[in-house]
């Protein structure tokens, strides 16, 4: 370099001091959205930029991995040239290759789809700006994963969905979310004229419902997709403070687009009177029988029978399942039970023996255990019942024993009338307490039965989460969510030794969601644990992060959305992961990596 | 002959000895100039000296100070002295009254003196920027503190004194006035009387039998822990704390940080999801709540936040909570449940004491628990909220 263009530098010095040059490696933290012409515009304005290109084995230009990535700049008279590539979602940077004398370009041969991001400083140079790539991964396998984004409910949003396709081999995803105010309605809910209190549900074709809640003078409001179609269910009730059922059935109207239910009507037929009774064996009226019936979506009013055992309730002219059940009887059911437009009738009749069952709770400590939940589900009973339809011919209807009783004072079991069968019992104690919910098993047979049920301590869960390299993560978040009773869900978090012990019931089945930390790379996921397992080994598959910011549709980030990512293709209606957007309205998920496509090779035996 | 020697002097001081040519005593004097002066700033005397038969390059000039405030004098320590032509810069490192004698003296060694007294005082010390103590540590967003809690305080300005630190270069000279700081308390709200301790950048040093409710410190930089008096957790009261500074002369005391304390509100739920209400549910499928919003003075939604989940059944009659259940959903599997059965449950959110709602505040069958809590618009708190299921 002459003594004029050492001037001349010396001369930029400031200017690139001023545009915050000199920054080194930091610039290799910035995410990939936000560089080269991705994004992030005023970012280093005036540096110059790595230039990057990627190149198949032919030398072709391409998009894929794996590829030949070359990157140059140019800063003639620039010295001691540095030079990084890494990889999003890797702690380590990946090593480049020099093709330059002067040090201004490098390649590097990649493998890996993902985004790739070059960055370099001089010794002495010019300030740069790093460039990324990203390589598609054309054997990856795509998973579409439905994300639910729920904004608080002070927001004014609606909650809506939206796909986020995640393709395996990649770095990750970037998806911002932007919240809709969507179309509002509102209107006045009416049961055959006259306005009633109820639910007015707009069941979505696709994506979530849209609901709302119309007060004693019927008036409601909420928020619907224009472009949705919507089938509007509405369910009168009774108004707040009363406890009188309003005389009619729910409604199902007719599918139709959002934006058409824009000063509709939201009338309630009424639907026609079903009547009938509930007897025993002996033709005993029964008392407190729930019948209810249900057409897919649309449910019936529930009837309940009185001391004669006569009952009633409202439905719209379909063919129903219909359910029932009865205190100390099974619940039952019956298919395609069809409520004429002049309505029907339905006398039920129980068929089933039972027999006499008591039994106690004590808990761990011998003690009697009071006020103890105890859930009883029977297997499969076959028939218990016969129902007539309109006076036609008694059909039979089976069902199975699904009760929740309360222990007494003395830890004492309500006497109980149980037909013969095999039953699982669930005893939860009232909180707070040493003890956990506790499973049995029990038989009834022909003679009376006396159960005694003693609560168990709860029970250690020994958890450890690996991560592909077999090695201990710590800082997992754990909730064990029981799966019977009402869900206990202990929390933990593993040691740096990757371990945990949570305590759950004993004979309870649990769900194990497992919430590494974000820096770690990894997916998240939810274990089915056996009841009693004692230890379970969790090893974490790699992640996929999903990020991206919550908007409004001004560009607001906003804060504390619930971001739900589902998997409807793989078996779960419960999310696989949650994030909650910060105060920038960034939300988080790591997803499971889809990995790559299985390709059949064709060989046949 | 002896005898005549002897009365030279007073002859020459006289002016009456004349061996020569008449010789004039020289002139001089000081210019009127700044005769006061805050310790350890310097000081410039000028003299202007002449002499009619020697001119003024014919003259010696000479300064002297004394003090003259019956104080030792340390000639060493106490003054630094500079002349420079007819300019003596003088420092002083101790207030006082002193005298500056400037002699001239021509080739003949006619003198002539004059004088001029100087006062040094001391600069007091002053406080700058804001000059006001100020609570370091955050309160709550109702702009409280919880009482027993430590709050950690430091000085939102500094304090200035030109002179503190100030010595002579002279070795072995220190100076004799340094800068001591105290942090106090100066009200409380009554109850225990509250005590400082250090604070360290990251916790507070935890209260001795010699704490107490003043505490000195080495430098205006370092933050103090005042610690109230936990016993006040359910009320409110303002406790005050300053700084003071002196330099042994002067001691000046900074604006008071007031510094309140009151009891924890109750968090807020602010959203759900489905909204709180009643609806008609499948009971095939299972149901899911959300928590989506909750505020609280101290704690935050999903940091410091939890919830109690219960069901009501209308057959038990009775309130039973999810037993170890503290996130902010909740699914609830209906299949246990029966036909037609209706069900309530109800989400109430707690902050960090883990308080229920007293049962005076709200009766169990209310859907809607409402308290006041000043985390919320309107001190209008939803304590709980309850979803009312008719399970079909």
């Amino acid at each position: 370099m002459g003594p004029r263009a050492s001037l001349a530098l010396l001369w930029l010095l400031p200017l690139w001091l001023a545009a915050g040059c000199f920054a080194g490696d930091d610039t290799t933290a910035t995410p990939a959205s936000d560089m080269g012409t991705a994004g992030g515009a005023d970012m280093g304005a005036g540096c110059t930029l790595v230039d990057v290109m990627a190149t198949d084995a032919q030398g072709a230009m391409t998009t894929a991995a794996p590829a030949r990535l070359t990157a140059s700049i140019d800063a003639i008279g620039a010295s001691g040239p540095h030079w990084t590539l890494t990889h999003t979602g890797d702690t380590m940077p990946t090593p480049v290759t020099v093709i330059n004398p002067m040090g201004y370009a490098v390649q590097a041969d990649v493998t890996r789809a993902g985004t790739w991001t070059f960055s370099v400083h001089f010794d002495a140079g010019p300030c740069t700006m790093p460039r990324s790539i990203t390589l598609d991964n054309p054997m990856g396998a795509t998973v579409s994963y439905r994300f639910r984004v729920l904004p608080p409910e002070t927001s004014g949003f609606p909650l809506y969905e939206t796909t986020v396709p995640v393709t395996g081999g990649m770095s990750g995803v970037t998806q911002n979310l932007m919240l809709l105010p969507g179309t509002p309605v509102s209107g006045t809910l009416r049961l055959a004229g006259t306005p009633t209190a109820g639910e007015v549900r707009l069941i979505a074709g696709d994506g979530p419902d849209a609901v709302g809640l119309a007060d004693k003078n019927g008036l409601f409001k909420l928020a619907v997709k224009s472009d949705i179609v919507y089938t509007p269910l509405l369910i009168p009730l009774p108004a707040p403070g009363s406890t009188t059922p309003p005389a009619g059935a729910p409604h199902l109207g007719a599918a139709q687009t959002g934006i058409k239910f824009v000063g509709a009507p939201f009338d309630i037929p009424g639907g026609v009177a079903v009547g009938g009774s509930v007897v025993d064996g002996a033709a005993a009226p029964i008392a407190q029988a729930h019948v209810v019936l249900r057409a897919g979506a649309l449910p019936s009013s529930t009837g309940i029978s009185d001391a004669t055992g006569a009952w009633s309730l409202y439905a719209e002219a379909a063919s129903y399942a219909l359910s029932f059940d009865a205190p100390d009887w099974p619940q039952a059911t019956l298919a395609n039970v069809v409520v004429p437009a002049a309505g029907t009738s339905l006398a039920i009749a129980y068929t089933t023996s039972r027999t006499a069952v008591g039994g106690s709770v004590t808990n761990d400590d011998g003690t009697a255990a009071a006020m103890a939940r105890v859930t009883i589900t029977s297997q499969p009973l076959g028939n218990v019942a016969t129902v007539s339809v309109g006076g036609g011919a008694a059909q039979p209807a089976a069902g199975r024993v699904v009760r929740i009783v309360m222990t007494r004072a003395d830890g004492t079991l309500p006497p109980l009338q149980l037909p013969q069968g095999t039953y699982h019992v669930t005893v939860e104690p009232a909180g707070p307490s040493l003890d956990g919910l506790t499973a049995f098993n029990e038989t009834v047979g022909s003679s009376p039965a006396t159960w005694t049920l003693p609560l168990a301590k709860l029970a250690p869960l020994d958890i450890r989460v690996v991560g592909l390299d077999g090695k201990g993560v710590a800082g997992v978040a754990l909730t064990a969510i029981e799966t019977l009773g009402l869900g206990a869900a202990p929390t933990g978090a593993t040691d740096a030794m990757g371990s945990a012990r949570l305590f759950v019931g004993k004979g309870s089945p649990v769900q194990l969601v497992v919430e590494p930390p974000g820096s770690t790379n990894l997916a998240g996921t939810r274990v089915a644990v056996a009841a009693d397992a004692g230890s379970v080994t969790v090893m974490l598959g790699r992640g996929l992060l999903v990020t991206g910011a919550v908007q409004s549709p001004t560009g607001d980030p906003q804060p504390n959305v619930r971001v739900e990512a589902l998997c409807d293709g793989c078996g779960s209606t419960t999310p696989i992961a949650t994030s909650i957007s910060d105060n920038q309205g960034v939300y988080r998920i790591y997803l499971p990596d889809p990995g790559n496509v299985l390709v059949d090779g064709g060989a046949v035996d | 002959m002896k005898g005549v020697w002897a009365l030279l002097p007073l002859l020459a001081s006289s002016g009456c000895l004349f061996l020569d040519t008449l010789n004039h005593a020289p002139t001089i004097d000081i210019s009127d100039g700044i005769t006061t002066a805050i310790k350890g700033s310097p000081l410039t005397v000028h003299a202007d000296a002449n002499d009619d038969e020697d001119g003024p390059s014919g003259v010696h000039l000479e300064f002297s100070v004394v003090a003259v405030d019956d104080q030792p004098f340390d000639r060493n320590c106490d003054v630094e002295e500079h002349t420079s032509g007819g300019n003596y810069t003088v420092t002083f490192y101790r207030t006082g009254t002193f005298e500056v004698t400037a002699a001239v003296t021509d080739r003949d060694h006619a003198t002539t003196k004059t004088r001029v007294m100087l006062s040094i005082t001391d600069a007091k010390p002053l406080f700058t920027g804001n000059g006001t103590a100020a609570q370091s540590s955050g309160h709550d967003i109702c702009g409280n503190n919880t009482a027993g809690d430590p709050i950690t305080v430091h000085l939102d300005g500094a304090v200035m004194d030109e002179d503190a630190g100030v010595h002579a270069s002279f070795a072995g000279c220190s100076a004799n006035e340094t800068l001591r700081y105290t942090w106090r308390v100066t009200d409380w709200p009554g109850g225990s009387k509250p005590t400082l301790t250090l604070f360290d950048g990251s916790t507070c040093a935890a209260p001795t039998a010699a704490s107490g409710a003043t505490l000195v410190v080495p430098n205006t930089l370092m933050h103090v822990c005042l610690w109230t008096d936990p016993m006040l957790f359910s009320g409110v009261g303002m406790y005050s704390v300053v700084l003071d500074a002196s330099d042994g002369t002067t001691l000046v005391t900074s604006g008071a940080a007031n510094i309140t304390v009151g009891p924890d509100q109750p968090p807020c739920i602010t959203g759900t999801e489905p909204v709180a209400g009643s609806y008609v549910v499948d009971r095939t499928q299972t149901q899911s709540f959300y928590v989506d919003g909750a505020v609280d003075d101290r704690d935050g939604f999903d940091a410091g936040i939890s919830y109690v989940w219960s069901v009501y059944r209308a057959a038990d009659g009775t309130w039973t909570d999810v037993p170890n259940y503290s996130l902010s959903t909740y699914e609830l599997d209906l299949s246990s449940f029966g036909v037609g059965e209706k069900l309530k449950v109800r989400v109430e959110a707690l902050d960090r004491t883990l308080q229920r709602v007293p049962a005076a505040t709200c009766a169990p069958d209310v859907d809607d628990c409402t308290v006041s809590s000043c985390a919320t618009n309107m001190n209008v708190c939803h304590k709980w909220k309850t979803w009312d299921l008719e399970l079909r």
